[in-house]
């Protein structure tokens, strides 16, 4: 009788045990894999915010072009709407060719990110999916733009060799503390790297961009000014010399210089629309570089509290950044 | 001589940014004292080193670009006589002059030909 009891004990002391644990690994899984996740979520539009890049330098060439031959309507769909391998075309390749050319490696590298929080998140799960399939061919990529330093480059080769080794190995979650470990200054070299040329380089480009298409249109609208004033005074000279009309005369001294402001109302618009397009880049450029530094930061607090993932230290970590970079998302999601 | 760095290169940027800018703005508000032939003028250059700009910027995020030391110097003083020009309609001959003088360095710095740019620079510098 004494022992049966035991044993229900022990049975119903296991039974908690289990379900305690099973509670808090699915605890684990849920706050680590919300950080992971959204992590993720910035990065995929980041191929269309990378190739923005040399399309940015493109607009800018391209508002000069138009500026140029605005009554030329036959160069200005040459211009605008390029035949590819055309003059205009390749005169536009060649003058953006040094952004183009880093816009591969910058894909590359915030795949390599991306991955690595994708197999973080499936580690937490105890996930066997495969991850790191995105990564052949990577060094090339890496050679091929001369973007990164020596630092930067070891720090992207060990993260992707860790996703293969993770993958092949067949990592399960108790190596997600190692993943912790071995990552940790890689991560903060990669995001500083990402931030440098996103959130200041690509940003000074789309200033360089807006102030072109402010010139295009502060200049037509001045051009504009200058049409409606030798307008006006061409009709007063055309009154004067008709003779017999002294009141028409009169009114048009009176007049402003400028008698019809509406199609500037209708410019100010289309403006407005441009300026909106380029503030939104800028503000998603910015989100983007806030999100990979909010990364290599939770990352750094979760690699603090490595030995005690369970904890509610851990949970309350993951959730917070998770929840601050799922904000940034949005943010980066209005313009790519 | 020491190589430009990125960091260096992007200060380039940001300067030849703002030279452009205030050129476009000078235009802008003396738009109707300034002579077609000016305005046009003016107009050019200010493309011209806005496009250099975004040489520069691309450039800075590839690692070294030029063995100059002193450009980021000549630069800056050309930035702050560009500055103080623009106040004055009266100088508009030495905006001018300012800004032919960046656009050699620009030039001169895309090309990479140390001799060149410290030609450049040193009509800066003057």
């Amino acid at each position: 009788m004494l022992k049966l009891s035991l044993f229900r004990r022990t049975i119903a002391l296991v039974l908690l045990l289990s379900f305690t644990l099973i509670n808090t690994a699915c605890t684990d899984l849920k706050a680590i894999r919300a950080f992971t996740e959204s992590s993720t979520e910035i990065g995929k539009g980041f191929p269309n915010l990378a190739k923005d890049l040399s399309a940015s330098c493109k607009r800018q060439r391209t508002f000069q072009g138009i500026q140029r031959n605005q009554f030329r309507p036959d160069r200005l769909v040459a211009i605008t709407h390029p035949e590819p391998g055309s003059p205009d075309f390749r005169k536009l390749e060649r003058e953006c060719r040094a952004f183009t050319e880093i816009e591969e490696p910058l894909i590359a590298v915030n795949d390599v990110l991306m991955e690595y929080l994708a197999a973080m998140g499936a580690l937490a799960a105890d996930d066997l999916t495969a991850y790191g399939d995105g990564l052949d061919g990577l060094g090339n990529s890496l050679t091929n733009g001369n973007i990164f330093n020596a630092g930067e480059v070891g720090a992207i080769k060990g993260i992707a060799n860790f996703i293969l080794k993770a993958s092949t190995e067949g990592y399960r979650r108790k190596q997600l503390k190692n993943a912790l470990e071995e990552n940790n200054n890689n991560i903060k070299t990669i995001s500083y790297a990402l931030q440098r040329i996103i959130a200041e380089k690509y940003v000074l480009q789309l200033k360089n961009e807006r102030e072109q298409m402010r010139s295009y249109y502060s200049t037509s609208i001045l051009q504009y000014g200058d049409y409606m004033r030798r307008m006006v005074a061409q009709r007063r000279q055309t009154g004067l010399a008709q003779g017999g009309h002294r009141v028409a005369i009169v009114r048009a001294q009176d007049e402003p210089d400028v008698e019809d402001p509406l199609p500037i109302i209708r410019v100010k618009r289309i403006w407005d629309e441009d300026e909106k397009e380029i503030q939104d880049k800028i503000a998603g450029a910015e989100a983007y570089g806030k999100a990979v530094a909010k990364i290599a930061e939770g990352h750094q607090k979760l690699y603090r509290e490595r030995n005690q993932l369970g904890s509610k230290e851990a949970l309350k970590i993951a959730l917070t950044y998770g929840q601050t970079i799922k904000s940034l998302v949005d943010d980066f999601r209005e313009a790519f | 001589m020491p190589k430009l760095t990125a960091a260096q290169t992007f200060e380039l940027a940001r300067q030849f940014n703002e030279v452009a800018q205030k050129l476009g703005a000078y235009r802008f508000a003396n738009w109707s004292k300034l002579t077609p032939g000016q305005r046009t003028n003016l107009e050019n250059q200010e493309w011209t080193i806005r496009n250099y700009s975004s040489d520069f910027v691309a450039l800075s995020i590839k690692l070294d670009v030029a063995d100059v030391a002193q450009t980021l110097t000549g630069i800056k003083r050309g930035t702050d006589r560009m500055k103080a020009a623009v106040k004055n309609l009266e100088q508009i001959a030495k905006i001018i002059k300012v800004a032919t003088i960046m656009i050699s360095i620009g030039a001169a710095v895309t090309t990479g030909n140390p001799t060149v740019i410290a030609a450049a620079v040193s009509e800066a510098m003057k």
